[in-house]
């Protein structure tokens, strides 16, 4: 059985992410401590948040050290959605840097406040041959919820972009994946992206 | 821009699912969990809660039911969120955004600390409106003990505050299907706002598919004719997908 751990930091979702896992069979748990951010086979950053809370969060409840060191051990880190934004180098919301991991500044939609809220349709790019869509449908879509976009990573895959706004939905880098929508929350077609991920790409 | 969404809402009560009127009679509809897992396998495109009991503090048989559901579709709260407890509470038990009721009006400074929490975009204003002879008017409480404000004065409010959307609901006939929404979308137009509208509040398929084409609208929100009869919500969206197929999304259920 793999070892999954999620960190949680006061704003993130947790028991979705718990539920989704459970669906295809694998046992998030929220992690503890230091040891147990190393230890696990997969690391999940979750979704939903405001960015200054979470890097707060993050650095108060002393959380940094042990995310940069599974980082530089380039061990397996699932972000979702927030999660995923704070791999970059800058976060425009919290007028604060990220974990710096990615190149790049999250920015807000341009124009009046936009919120992108709903389901979306996904493109797959040509770096989609690890399997991460087998299964899938074109007509299938997926949740979204977020005001602020990631920027492209120069070294990062943009395996999908979402249609409107044509945003990165999901970008890889080595260990580092990210997804903008919410797999946890996109019913069957979220169940088998996260399936896929682990199993096709991860290869846990 | 995201596919408009067809919300299947349900009212709860003392922990029970309610088939609500006006929100002034109730019938018992239901056990919450099988409820929220019903609309989960029914690929609904989004799940409302509303808490309308009027407790102190959120109802823990409501959280638990949340929790044991285990669904996968996206779900939003609201009644009684007071505390940024609240808010870790209901993130922590499944939800993914939640309604703020009152607080717009009488403590707009929490609704800043929630989004300092959680983000604007897990935010919704929520926006019940009776029809008088004076227009349409917040709904209050008459304990309230003040005039309430318009319309117009809310979604002003509104576009003010780190809310995404609104949830306007119809509350004369919520409950009623066919009967809602009368003349609300002129009453909308006349305001410059820029947040998208959830229409809630006596829809039927036929008005739903009506609010759709509006250009504020992101989502319409059923709440009794769920419960008319089995696979009513699959129902329901292959028809308003027939008359407005290319706003919504089309779903596969398994």
């Amino acid at each position: 059985m793999i070892n999954v751990k999620v960190v949680n930091y006061g704003g993130g979702n947790t028991g979705s992410l718990i539920t989704a896992f459970k669906k295809i069979d694998i046992n998030l748990t929220v992690a503890k401590h230091e040891g147990d951010l190393m230890a696990a086979d997969l690391l999940v950053l979750p979704g939903v948040g405001s960015a200054k809370s979470a890097l707060a969060s993050l650095d108060k409840d002393g959380w940094l050290p042990a995310l940069h060191a599974r980082h530089q051990a380039q061990k397996p880190i699932l972000g979702v959605c927030l999660g995923a934004q704070m791999m970059f180098d800058y976060l425009h919301e919290a007028q604060k840097n990220g974990l710096g991991w990615l190149h790049g500044e999250v920015r807000p939609f341009a124009g009046e406040p936009f919120f992108n809220n709903g389901w979306c349709h996904l493109e797959w790019s040509a770096f989609e041959s690890i399997g991460l869509s087998r299964g899938l449908k074109p007509t299938d879509t997926f949740y979204f919820n977020h005001q602020f976009y990631q920027p492209v990573d120069p070294g990062a895959r943009i395996v999908a972009v979402a249609e409107m706004p044509e945003t990165p939905a999901l970008f890889l880098r080595n260990h580092l994946c990210g997804i903008q929508f919410h797999p946890e929350k996109s019913q069957h077609a979220g169940a088998l992206i996260l399936r896929n991920l682990i199993a096709n790409y991860y290869g846990l | 821009m995201a596919f408009k969404r067809i919300i299947s809402t349900l009212l709860v009560k003392d922990g029970l699912v309610v088939k609500s009127y006006g929100y002034r009679s109730w019938r018992p509809a239901g056990n919450l969990r099988s409820a929220l897992q019903n609309l989960d396998r029914w690929q609904t495109d989004e799940i409302l809660v509303i808490d309308i009991s009027r407790r102190a503090s959120l109802d823990p048989v409501v959280l638990r039911d949340i929790t044991s559901a285990g669904i996968s579709t996206p779900l939003v709260y609201g009644g009684g969120i007071r505390t940024e407890e609240d808010i870790h509470r209901l993130l922590d038990v499944g939800c993914d955004r939640m309604v703020l009721e009152n607080l717009a009006l009488y403590q707009p400074e929490r609704i800043h600390e929630f989004s300092n929490l959680v983000g604007s975009q897990a935010l919704i204003g929520s926006l019940p409106v009776v029809s008088t002879h004076q227009g349409h008017i917040l709904w209050q409480e008459k304990s309230a003990g003040c005039s309430p404000p318009g319309i117009h004065e809310i979604l002003s409010l509104y576009e003010t505050l780190p809310v995404s959307e609104i949830l306007l609901t119809d509350a004369t006939h919520e409950g009623f299907a066919g009967k809602g929404h009368a003349g609300m979308e002129s009453c909308v137009d006349t305001f410059p706002g820029s947040k998208g509208i959830i229409w809630f509040g006596g829809l039927d398929e036929s008005i739903a598919t009506r609010l759709l084409r509006h250009h504020r609208t992101v989502a319409v929100a059923f709440g009794n004719v769920n419960f008319e009869r089995e696979l009513r919500v699959p129902a329901t969206r292959k028809t308003i997908l027939e008359r407005e197929g290319s706003s919504l999304r089309r779903t596969r259920i398994r």
